[in-house]
């Protein structure tokens, strides 16, 4: 009877042990909803075209495009320096290959808004508050970098920074989505992610 | 009395477990599994149209975001009017929760929606669409 007694309480210590168990699954999102939502409402998680022509003229490091298009619609536009992660992978697999590396900025986008929305609120659920979105996507891109035009007879020079930042980002575009078929394809294999290079190992 | 009395610290441990599962599977955090609760996204089954609408059951819950105004007959039966930060305030989500119809989220600004739909499906609810809007930059 003793030991019948003590076997149930150390089940029921067992029980208790992992009920109090984070949960620590993986891909379960961890931030609080009320923390969550305000936080992907602010603007500050959100760069416009102009800021990320600007990272592209620059070839600035810190921070990572990434294309959650299809891979049909990531070769026929590509901005430069993206890298293309189709929306349905990018929940299915492990976004610590992606997104892991906390000393760079994730900036997703897609034609519009809507599949880099989801990916912004997915990726900081997850802990990744290193993700931000390109406001308008591919879309606006073409509007506000490709299709700029300067008219008038002055210009400011902030006006002008911004008009030769937006001509550099355009014939950066141009020049890779212009290559022919056998060279882009080669060039877009090498920017998909491949988790070895990430590891750091040889291949 | 006596079975209490025999087995009070095997029933007291019992009911502190209960309770906490309890807590833990009914608050108001995340789901377990995201990719399960992201999936429609991914599918395109929560995204509607206007002229779908009225196929669906009744019971329709709509929630305009923000002060926009939807551009679509309001013939649903209930039509709720929220800032999108207020939606996680308790009598709000009580009210999602509790509908029994498909609740359907509507802002002229498709990135708002998307982004509240995110993260009440992962809350675990189900049932949630995004009814397309026009997009910002196609008003006139």
């Amino acid at each position: 009877m003793k030991i019948r007694r003590e076997f149930s309480v150390l089940l029921l210590l067992l029980s208790l042990i992992l009920a109090l168990l984070p949960l620590t699954a993986n891909r379960s999102f961890t931030a609080k909803p009320e923390k969550l939502l305000p936080e992907v409402l602010k603007e500050d998680v959100s760069f416009t075209v102009d800021q990320v022509a600007e990272f592209i003229v620059r070839e600035d490091s810190t921070f990572q495009l990434i294309d959650l298009r299809s891979q049909d619609e990531f070769r026929r536009q590509t901005i430069p320096g993206a890298v293309n992660i189709p929306y349905p992978e990018f929940i299915k697999k492990d976004p610590e290959t992606w997104l892991g590396n906390k000393n760079v900025r994730n900036i997703f986008y897609t034609t519009d808004d809507t599949d880099a929305d989801y990916a912004l609120v997915y990726a900081r659920g997850l802990g990744y508050d290193n993700s931000y979105v390109m406001e308008g996507g591919i879309t606006e891109w073409i509007t506000t970098v490709m299709e700029t035009k300067f008219t008038g007879d002055r210009i400011t020079a902030r006006e002008n920074a911004l008009f030769e930042t937006r001509r550099r980002a355009g014939e950066m575009f141009t020049e890779l989505n212009s290559l022919p078929d056998s060279l882009k394809t080669k060039f877009l294999e090498s920017r998909k992610f491949s988790a070895k290079k990430l590891d750091g190992g040889c291949e | 009395m006596k079975f209490l009395k025999q087995y009070w610290l095997i029933l007291s441990i019992t009911l502190l477990a209960v309770i906490l599962v309890m807590v833990r599977t009914y608050s108001h955090n995340f789901r377990y599994d995201a990719v399960r609760w992201a999936e429609p996204s991914a599918l395109r089954s929560n995204i509607l149209t206007e002229d779908q609408i009225p196929a669906m059951s009744s019971d329709i819950l709509l929630i305009t975001l923000g002060n926009d105004t939807p551009a679509i007959k309001q013939t649903q039966d209930k039509i709720l009017k929220l800032n999108p930060e207020s939606v996680l305030e308790k009598a709000n989500l009580s009210l999602i929760r509790k509908n029994k119809g498909p609740v359907i989220l509507f802002s002229d600004d498709n990135s708002v929606s998307a982004r509240v739909w995110m993260v009440l499906s992962e809350m675990g609810i189900k049932n949630i669409f995004i009814l397309q809007g026009q997009r910002k930059n196609e008003l006139p």
